[in-house]
């Protein structure tokens, strides 16, 4: 793999002004966690409400729900379960980051498929919900 | 609100990286500005690097031990996600499913990139050496870890060039007779040098003077000494002296000799009737003052032949054939090794020794 040219196209397509804070008008995110996040590698239970299915081939389990801070909308918090609560912000990264994505069956395929240049971010322990 | 998911396996039938953009990189991905690349190349002693049209970045891969999701907010769902709910009924709630954990990101640094000519045959005016390496100039650019522009700046400083559809070198004794020629004929046509030249004209007249040379080789020539914009050249009449002179440095096959002799030669080895200011200080970095005691005497040295890479062993090289050096004709050996934004006494101090001498700064041995 000498020489492997990046597809761009996608990136001067998706540079639309979008009002959503959380994600790129491509509709992209980074959640990005302190410490490590143990996601379990088998779904509970195929048929778990909380669970969905991704492209037929995947399942994605729950792991919490999002609110943004209605009056500061660069605050978040994350309900993990009923117990946890992580407090959040939506933060500009410096140096914005590029998307690449590399087709595993053929390395010579790699597009940049968008720039993401706000991420979410929890960097404090976790809370008890009282 | 978002309810967060995240998927238990992740495709196998692509990855996803990271690459931060800084400001130049960004403003050339989001213009559409032109190609961008990455370029692995077979040595090791290279590292993969992101090449846009004219500048090159070698990759640094920066590990952190954060847990980042790159996630899809299905609401907008550009990427074509499939997705379904186990939930048989209740109202649609936006979510965002994590979809990869990156554990690194690439930052890109602006490096000088790098041409390895080693393997390619050598053009001597006659015939091509022997070689294993059979490519073309194309092949070369994609193999090396260098942007498109810079490529062809560093190529024709190489005397890169192009034979029978074959990449190659041209040899410093061939590149000597057609600069030789170019300006021989220039003078003899009446054209000023100094001014701005056709390159048409150029080749139209050193063909019919000499026709093996071809405007692949003299396209090499005129890039290497000259401002190509266009079809119009200016010649560097600093570049072609400096030239002739370390033809003859290498001529000396480091026999010692005075200042003087080796000025006496180098001013014969120029075309007759081309007239430019020639002075020692447009070699340094190739040569050296043996002798302690006649300072005027000098000999040639190949700065190729000194250590690369370790630089203790590279002072030692250059103090093994003197034991003292003029600073200003020190600091040529070393300065393409400076890391970056060191000056060269930060390096002279961790290795050597530097003392004034009079008006002189003088470095020697610790």
């Amino acid at each position: 793999m000498p020489k492997v040219n990046i597809d761009c196209s996608e990136i001067k397509k998706n540079q639309s002004n979008s009002s959503n804070v959380i994600s790129t008008p491509f509709g992209l995110a980074i959640i990005e966690i302190q410490g490590e996040l143990n996601i379990p590698e088998i779904a509970s239970s195929e048929e778990n409400p909380d669970n969905l299915k991704v492209d037929d081939l995947y399942t994605a389990v729950k792991f919490g729900k999002l609110i943004v801070d209605p009056v500061d909308d660069s605050k978040v918090t994350l309900f993990v379960g009923t117990s946890q609560r992580m407090l959040g912000k939506i933060v500009k990264i410096d140096p914005p980051l590029g998307v690449l994505k590399i087709n595993a069956n053929d390395k010579n395929e790699m597009k940049m498929i968008d720039v993401i240049k706000k991420k979410i971010i929890f960097k404090d322990r976790p809370l008890p919900i009282m | 609100m978002y309810n967060i998911y995240a998927q238990t396996k992740f495709s196998s039938d692509c990855s996803y990286k990271f690459i931060q953009l800084a400001p130049d990189l960004l403003e050339y991905v989001e213009s559409g500005g032109g190609e961008l690349s990455i370029k692995v190349p077979d040595e090791k002693k290279h590292y993969a690097v992101l090449c846009t049209e004219n500048k090159t970045y070698q990759l640094i891969q920066m590990n952190h031990t954060n847990t980042v999701l790159l996630s899809n907010d299905t609401s907008v769902n550009k990427m074509g996600q499939n997705v379904s709910s186990n939930q048989l009924s209740g109202e649609e709630e936006a979510k965002i499913v994590s979809f990869a954990s990156l554990s690194y990101e690439y930052e890109p640094r602006v490096t000088s990139g790098h041409i390895n000519v080693e393997n390619l045959p050598v053009f001597d005016g006659q015939k091509l050496s022997s070689s294993s390496t059979n490519v073309t100039v194309d092949q070369i650019l994609d193999l090396s870890p260098i942007s498109k522009t810079e490529f062809f700046v560093e190529w024709y400083d190489l005397c890169g060039t192009e034979y029978k559809n074959q990449a190659a070198t041209l040899s410093g004794s061939f590149v000597t007779e057609i600069l030789s020629t170019l300006l021989t004929i220039l003078i003899a046509e009446g054209v000023d040098y100094r001014q701005e030249l056709e390159a048409a004209q150029i080749i139209e007249w050193m063909q019919a003077q000499n026709a093996n040379m071809t405007s692949a080789f003299i396209e090499t020539v005129l890039h290497k000494f000259g401002i190509c914009n266009k079809d119009i050249v200016t010649l560097d009449h600093k570049k072609i002296p400096a030239w002739f002179g370390l033809q003859a440095l290498i001529d000396t096959h480091s026999r010692i000799l005075t200042e003087n002799d080796f000025l006496l030669s180098w001013k014969s080895s120029l075309p007759a009737f081309y007239n430019v200011p020639i002075d020692l200080k447009q070699l340094r970095g190739n040569f050296c003052r043996p002798s302690a005691q006649e300072k005027n005497k000098i000999q040639h040295i190949n700065p190729n032949s000194l250590s690369v890479g370790d630089l203790s062993a590279r002072f030692k090289d250059l103090f093994s054939v003197s034991k003292e050096w003029d600073y200003d004709e020190f600091v040529p050996f070393i300065d393409k090794y400076l890391p970056v934004g060191k000056k060269p006494e930060s390096l002279i101090l961790k290795y050597a020794r530097k003392r004034r001498m009079g008006k002189k700064i003088v470095v020697c041995q610790r």
